[in-house]
């Protein structure tokens, strides 16, 4: 599966809503609205967050999932570098906040002049640009039921994701997909771990941050929706705190990648607490996404032509 | 007649439940070490053998116990998925495998006692997710049926160190074996799991309640070994994933399947 620009549909939140669910897409949706207004800003002021009687905090969210707030990467306050943004005379409107930018859709078209692009990486996503403007929609991982990468399951968490905490390992179950990611704790990486899609995770606990350290990474996904390009290079720490007593969850994400772009930088979301647990949670991508909707020149979904066993 | 087919039916019924029974005795009494911790599942299990037929699962051997309407049916998934009308999206897409099949997966799996009240199994084949709240009655027929899951909805509690999950609100998207052996909406079932052999070994026992297919309940069982430090790979349909071919039976399935390809 090669990541090269490919023909995809509009955007990755839509795609992987099965039709009979689209309560939830909207449910996400209108409490994404409602927190944008503050979202980005600054940083939540912080009130007790509920703790395990392990003394950790307990990301575990009772009997509720988190879900994205958005997305979209914010600018940590007082970082000197970036994420990707909206390229300013290409603003994206997209479902989230519809009603802010004229209830049109408008695709993300990513600022190519942000300087913690490397000059390959930018070129790239000047290409994907062009053929989004021209009418095409691009690939993107998630949308088209492959893993999201990291940090970009950060962002496309639009159904809830569930923290799943022992002593030796964070298991993050999200929903959307479905998609798994195990973090060990209080271990180091492997050397040279084989590139997969997300990577081998290490994580331990700073206080009332869940910090996960992540490498190993195949350079098929992106790092963001406006498809910011990577390598095999990229090292990501995620940092991941509740927030107002525990009912939203920050997380930061530093990212590194020698490959891809020219410095350090760091980025912001946040997640919104959604009532469904666990086990009344379940949407398979693959469900419905198989199809080629509206003869859309789509990218395939994952498949065999042999059955595995 | 029909009484006839009944007796014959408890009577069957009567054989598999003496079966389990004498099964569970023999393996509660065989090991000779430390008693399995009651109450704690978790860990990293992994079948050491495959078949793609439930027949060789079943617990007191003989058939499936198919009725009219299954024999039928069955008929048609086969021949479905033979001319390729029928796909099997399990292992054309990797959908989720649903009961039982997924029971039989050749790939390790993950029982993690979180999040709170809660009991998840984690698959790696297929990057199926089984969420199994504790402690509640599994939903009504009703609200089973608003939503189905490919792998059902789960609800579980523990008696003594047996974890019993009842399942039920499946979609009929799924088959019941490798072969095509069918389930339909109404399939219920209840697994009665818990650690053998001083916890070197898992047990799922499952009991398979669905009239629109079997003539009575059926159950198949399924061993697991310990695998406790293993780490979950990824699994992408149509990539490569992690070398199987050490679980016995594997080979010839593959083999079976590289006859019959493509994947449909």
């Amino acid at each position: 599966m090669q990541r090269a620009l490919q023909p995809v549909r509009e955007s990755a939140m839509a795609e992987c809503f099965p039709f009979r669910r689209n309560w939830l897409a909207a449910s996400v949706a209108a409490g994404a609205l409602g927190f944008s207004a503050v979202a980005g800003l600054a940083l939540a002021a912080d009130e007790p967050a509920p703790r395990l009687p392990s003394g950790v905090p307990d990301f575990s969210s009772n009997n509720m999932g988190w879900a994205s707030d958005g997305i979209e990467f914010f600018p940590v306050p007082g970082e000197k570098f970036v994420p990707i943004t909206s390229d300013p005379a290409h603003p994206y409107c997209g479902n989230r906040i519809l009603p802010k930018c004229g209830n049109q859709n408008l695709p993300p078209i990513g600022d190519t002049a942000n300087p913690i692009l490397q000059p390959w990486a930018a070129a790239e996503m000047k290409r994907t640009n062009a053929a989004i403007l021209g009418g095409k929609e691009a690939f993107e991982a998630m949308g088209r039921c492959w893993p999201g990468g990291v940090p970009g399951m950060m962002l496309f968490t639009a159904e809830p994701a569930y923290f799943l905490q022992t002593p030796k390992e964070v298991t993050i179950l999200y929903s959307r997909g479905p998609n798994i990611r195990h973090v060990y704790m209080n271990v180091p990486h492997s050397k040279n771990p084989a590139p997969s899609w997300l990577g081998e995770s290490v994580g331990h606990y700073e206080g009332d941050e869940l910090v996960i350290d992540t490498i190993g990474l195949n350079d098929k996904t992106f790092i963001d929706f406006y498809h910011t390009p990577h390598t095999t290079q990229l090292h990501v720490v995620e940092r991941y705190k509740l927030i107002n007593g525990g009912k939203r969850m920050q997380g930061i994400a530093t990212i590194e990648d020698p490959g891809a772009f020219t410095t350090k930088w760091s980025a912001l979301h946040y997640y919104i607490k959604h009532d469904l647990p666990i086990a009344d949670s379940e949407s398979i991508c693959a469900e419905n996404n198989d199809a080629n909707y509206f003869n859309a020149d789509q990218a395939p979904i994952p498949q065999t032509k042999t059955p595995d066993f | 007649m029909k009484d006839a087919l009944s007796r014959k039916a408890r009577l069957s019924t009567a054989i598999a439940v003496a079966a389990v029974a004498v099964l569970s005795w023999l393996y509660a009494a065989a090991p000779a070490g430390a008693a399995a911790p009651a109450s704690d599942l978790s860990g990293m299990w992994w079948a050491n053998s495959y078949s793609p037929s439930m027949k060789t699962y079943l617990v007191g051997g003989g058939d499936i116990p198919l009725n009219d309407a299954g024999k039928k049916k069955y008929a048609e998934i086969q021949a479905g998925l033979k001319d390729g009308s029928i796909t099997d999206r399990s292992r054309k897409y990797c959908t989720p495998d649903g009961l039982p099949r997924s029971l039989a997966t050749p790939y390790p799996f993950q029982i993690i006692d979180a999040p709170p009240g809660h009991i998840s199994w984690v698959y790696e084949q297929n990057r199926m997710i089984r969420g199994i709240a504790m402690d509640k009655p599994l939903d009504s027929d009703e609200k089973l049926s608003v939503i189905p899951f490919w792998n059902g909805h789960s609800a579980g509690h523990w008696e003594g160190d047996t974890l019993v999950i009842e399942s039920g609100g499946f979609n009929e998207s799924t088959f019941a074996d490798a072969t095509g052996l069918p389930h339909s909406d109404q399939l219920k079932t209840t697994e009665r799991v818990r650690k053998i052999n001083g916890g070197k070994q898992l047990e799922d026992i499952i009991t398979i309640h669905d009239p629109v297919y079997y003539a009575r309940d059926w159950q198949a069982r399924f061993v697991y070994d310990n695998h406790d430090g293993l780490r979950m790979m990824d699994y992408i349909c149509g990539e490569p994933h992690r070398d199987i071919s050490h679980i016995k039976g594997i080979n010839e399935a593959r083999a079976a399947n590289a006859a019959r390809a493509p994947a449909r």
